[in-house]
């Protein structure tokens, strides 16, 4: 670590933002060869002069960092913000802490969470750079979960902070923060983007590609059960416990033109996906699966958001709660695109309109 | 067993069996292969397909068994099953073994023993389903196409294949390639008769003019009908007859001309012998004629005069007798007695040489009585016993004829009184009237001679001669210590004198 940060001070630099690609970058390879141990870095500005940007030693003990784990520690950059600068000042005056600093947590080491972490390191350089002169005790941190085992792992942490999961489908997310805290340890106020598509522009979707309003059926299980009051009014809801005959609750829900799947992994698993998939092919009912990949298998089109999408809507929650101070409820994705299975569609009957091809929510651009 | 049992073949037949076997032996083998063929195809054939098909249904039943929807599958697999009459029976059994589907096909009649099996995996999609397993829920497409991995077996699908619809279609198909292979085999007997028949036809022919050649027919001209070697052979037996042809007439001139020759020796020859006996029989008759005047002499002159003196003797007797006596008158009468007996002995020596010169019993006595005759004179005159046996009238017997047998019989025992020592001789005359010969055979059982090696004596010679000069035959027969046998033949009628044979005409030339 020390080592590290020797090599990053010496490293001439004159953009802020390339110095911190590099230590990313670093940082991935580094964290790629120490397996087991917990790496925790800070991204300094290393073109910053020591006297304005102390070097801040790792906030968290390695040890409760989960294996493989990478968090990176955002608490300084430049570039001038004077909207935020206000907001700091006015948030200054309210106690001891004076503006915020972020952490993006992942839980493991793929290219994709590189990717996601990259991306979203970007997104949010922007909205923290205001309070980078602040002592960093002093701000409040912001923990950015990509996945479930980072959300495990940033809710476990004993702090006055917020915590933004992402990537994270709802059932998770309920399953994880219904847990109750252990101890009198105060959990973090935390909100959450989920992975899963949501319903409502499913069901838009879905009379997109019927051309009129769809009947749609929807399994839950008891760790979606939650989900019914949404989705009672739209949808045929149908109840599964786990240990039913699965094919026997697909054949009683009979009205239904089309299949909303939801993530559950007590009916949507490996080795149900493709059962369910033939099942409903096979009574005339398209499958609106939760992610791209699904429509690949077999489902016959869904709404999904991008990375970016995903991480702009992350970068917006961070920004208002930056600014507020109010934390946004748990929500669906906000921006989204539209993939459908064009051979599942015409198997299934199905003319495909441009209007359901096109059919997206695009984040501004940043 | 014979090894070389083709050694008495004919050129067709081996001709036949050269150019046959291999394409037998190929008909066999090919036939052979090529049923064994058929068969490993029906074999694999049904292998593949049963494999494959397991493969696939145990592919397409996967979600039916999975689902329980076993109607569905059923329909399905019957659908394949009655179409495809390569199919036996399908089987769709879970993990426990218990059949859940069974479709037997209607038209298929036999099984084989044997099932193929394939197992009903049950197939798994890997994509990312938004499980608490730690990987962030992304809802966008992950580069890779996720895989599709197979995890439990939830059954098995059997196949039972039925190979009688195959081997029918793969018998039809042998039986075409077993017509052709019989339709080359034919071609190639056809092919093998007439290639046989092109050689033997020349050959037969070539051995017909041999034949004719070696049955002194030169005149034979074998067509050359083909090349080669037999055509060479043709053409050179067409050379040789004519060869042949030639040579024999120069042999044929030659023999004529020798044979002119040797007749002309032959003919003068004869001339000589006859003249020779003439000659013989001229010298006899003189010797007879001569010795019958000696004869005549000493008995009309000699023995006259020598009764005349033994008369005159008598008479002085007699004077003695008369006269006084006295010792001169004695001597007288003695003398005169003496006289008497020696004009006697005389007289009867006289008679004895007239009676050798001249066998005036032959006059008297016939043949058979001068040899009756001097037999006896034999029988009695010494140790040796002699008889005669004779058969036939030979009174008719020419005068010559006589003389000459009397004269041979004499000679043969004067032979056996000197030479033979014999206890006993036995003399045959016998006249054979049918053959128109006199048989004389005088038989000894005296000391013998090797005919081989002794030279002939004067007697036996002066025999010959004697019967040459007849143109009778003798032989004589003898061995040491076996006694001897001499048999004579001799005609009664001189035979005509040999005809000149003048040469044959020479053969007719062509």
């Amino acid at each position: 670590m020390n080592r590290l940060d020797r090599a990053l001070r010496r490293m001439p630099s004159d953009t802020p933002a390339l110095a911190s690609l590099l230590a990313f970058t670093l940082l991935i390879v580094l964290a790629a060869g120490a397996a087991n141990a917990a790496n925790q870095v800070a991204g300094q500005a290393a073109s910053q002069p020591p006297v304005h940007a102390p070097n801040q030693a790792p906030v968290q003990p390695s040890g409760q960092v989960p294996a493989a784990a990478t968090t990176l520690i955002q608490d300084a950059p430049p570039p001038a913000a004077p909207a935020t600068t206000t907001t700091a000042a006015a948030r200054a005056d309210r106690g001891e802490t004076q503006g915020f600093r972020f952490e993006i947590i992942t839980g493991d080491d793929s290219a994709v969470t590189h990717r996601i972490a990259e991306d979203l390191y970007k997104r949010l350089v922007p909205t923290f750079a205001a309070f980078r002169t602040e002592l960093a005790q002093k701000r409040r941190m912001l923990y950015i979960a990509i996945g479930p085992t980072a959300l495990r792992d940033a809710l476990s942490r004993r702090c006055d902070c917020v915590v933004i999961s992402a990537y994270t489908s709802s059932q998770v997310w309920r399953t994880v923060t219904s847990r109750p805290s252990q101890g009198k340890q105060r959990r973090p106020a935390a909100t959450a983007i989920y992975a899963e598509p949501a319903p409502r522009d499913q069901m838009r979707l879905a009379a997109l590609l019927y051309g009129r309003p769809v009947r749609v059926g929807v399994l839950l299980g008891p760790d979606t059960a939650f989900l019914r009051p949404v989705l009672h009014d739209a949808a045929e809801v149908q109840m599964y416990s786990p240990g039913e005959d699965l094919n026997h609750t697909l054949n009683s829900m009979t009205r239904a033109e089309m299949l909303l799947a939801l993530p559950d992994s007590d009916i949507y698993n490996a080795e149900n996906v493709r059962n369910i998939l033939l099942s409903t092919y096979r009574r005339k009912q398209g499958v609106l699966g939760f992610s791209s990949d699904m429509v690949k298998v077999g489902a016959l089109a869904t709404t999904y958001s991008e990375i970016e999408d995903i991480n702009a809507q992350v970068a917006e929650i961070a920004s208002s709660f930056v600014a507020t101070g109010e934390l946004a409820e748990p929500q669906f994705p906000r921006y989204f695109r539209t993939i459908i299975n064009e051979g599942v569609a015409s198997s299934l009957d199905l003319r495909v309109t441009d209007a359901a091809r096109n059919f997206a929510r695009r984040a501004p651009a940043p | 067993m014979n090894v070389r049992f083709w050694r008495g073949w004919g050129v067709g037949r081996r001709m036949a069996v050269i150019t046959m076997l291999p394409v037998a032996l190929l008909f066999t083998s090919f036939v052979w292969y090529s049923w064994y063929a058929h068969r490993a195809q029906v074999a694999e054939e049904l292998a593949e397909r049963g494999r494959i098909l397991a493969r696939a249904l145990a592919e397409t039943s996967e979600y039916n068994v999975i689902s329980g929807n076993l109607s569905d599958l059923r329909l399905t697999i019957n659908g394949l099953v009655q179409s495809d009459r390569s199919i036996y029976r399908v089987d769709v059994v879970d993990v426990t073994g218990r059949a859940s589907v069974r479709v037997v096909s209607e038209s298929a009649t036999d099984a084989q023993p044997h099932f193929y099996e394939a197992p009903i995996r049950k197939q798994v999609v890997w994509i990312n389903l938004f499980s608490d397993n730690g990987t962030p829920h992304v809802s966008a497409s992950s580069d890779s196409r996720p895989p599709t991995l197979t995890t439990e077996v939830v059954g098995w699908v059997r196949v039972t294949m039925s190979p009688s619809n195959m081997m029918a279609k793969q018998t039809d198909r042998f039986q075409i390639e077993l017509s052709m292979a019989a339709l080359a085999l034919a071609a190639s007997g056809i092919l093998a008769w007439v290639l046989a028949r092109s050689l033997i036809v020349p050959l037969r022919e070539a051995i017909g003019s041999l034949r004719q050649i070696r049955g002194g027919n030169f005149q034979v001209n074998p067509p050359v009908s083909t090349g080669g070697e037999i055509g060479e052979l043709q053409s050179s037996i067409g050379e040789m007859a004519l060869a042949l042809g030639e040579s024999k007439r120069d042999l044929e001139n030659k023999v004529a001309e020798r044979t002119r020759d040797l007749l002309a020796s032959r003919n003068e020859a004869l001339r000589a012998d006859a003249d020779k006996r003439k000659l013989i029989q001229k010298v006899n008759e003189i010797i007879e004629d001569e010795r019958k005047s000696i004869a005549v002499e000493i008995h009309d002159e000699l023995n006259a005069s020598l009764i005349a003196a033994r008369l005159e003797a008598q008479a002085i007797g007699l004077l003695a007798a008369k006269a006084p006596p006295g010792p001169e008158v004695d001597e007288i009468r003695r003398k005169s007695e003496a006289i008497t007996k020696l004009a006697l002995d005389l007289y009867a020596n006289g008679r004895r040489l007239v009676r050798r010169l001249r066998p005036e019993v032959l006059d008297m006595l016939g043949l058979h009585g001068a040899v009756e005759e001097v037999v006896r004179h034999y029988d009695t005159t010494s140790g040796c016993r002699f008889d005669l046996h004779s058969e036939g009238d030979f009174a008719r017997l020419s005068n010559e004829l006589a003389i000459s047998a009397y004269r041979i019989v004499q000679e043969a025992l004067s032979n056996v009184m000197k030479h033979a020592a014999a206890r006993s001789a036995h003399v045959s005359l016998l006249l054979d009237e049918g053959k128109g010969a006199l048989r004389i055979r005088v038989v000894d059982d005296g000391a013998g001679f090797d005919t081989a090696s002794a030279s002939e004596g004067i007697g036996i010679i002066g025999m010959r001669e004697r019967v040459f000069a007849l143109h009778g035959t003798i032989e004589v027969r003898s061995s040491p210590g076996e006694g001897t046998d001499v048999a004579i033949a001799l005609p009664l009628s001189v035979p005509a004198q040999p005809s000149l044979i003048t040469p044959a005409a020479p053969a007719a030339t062509s």
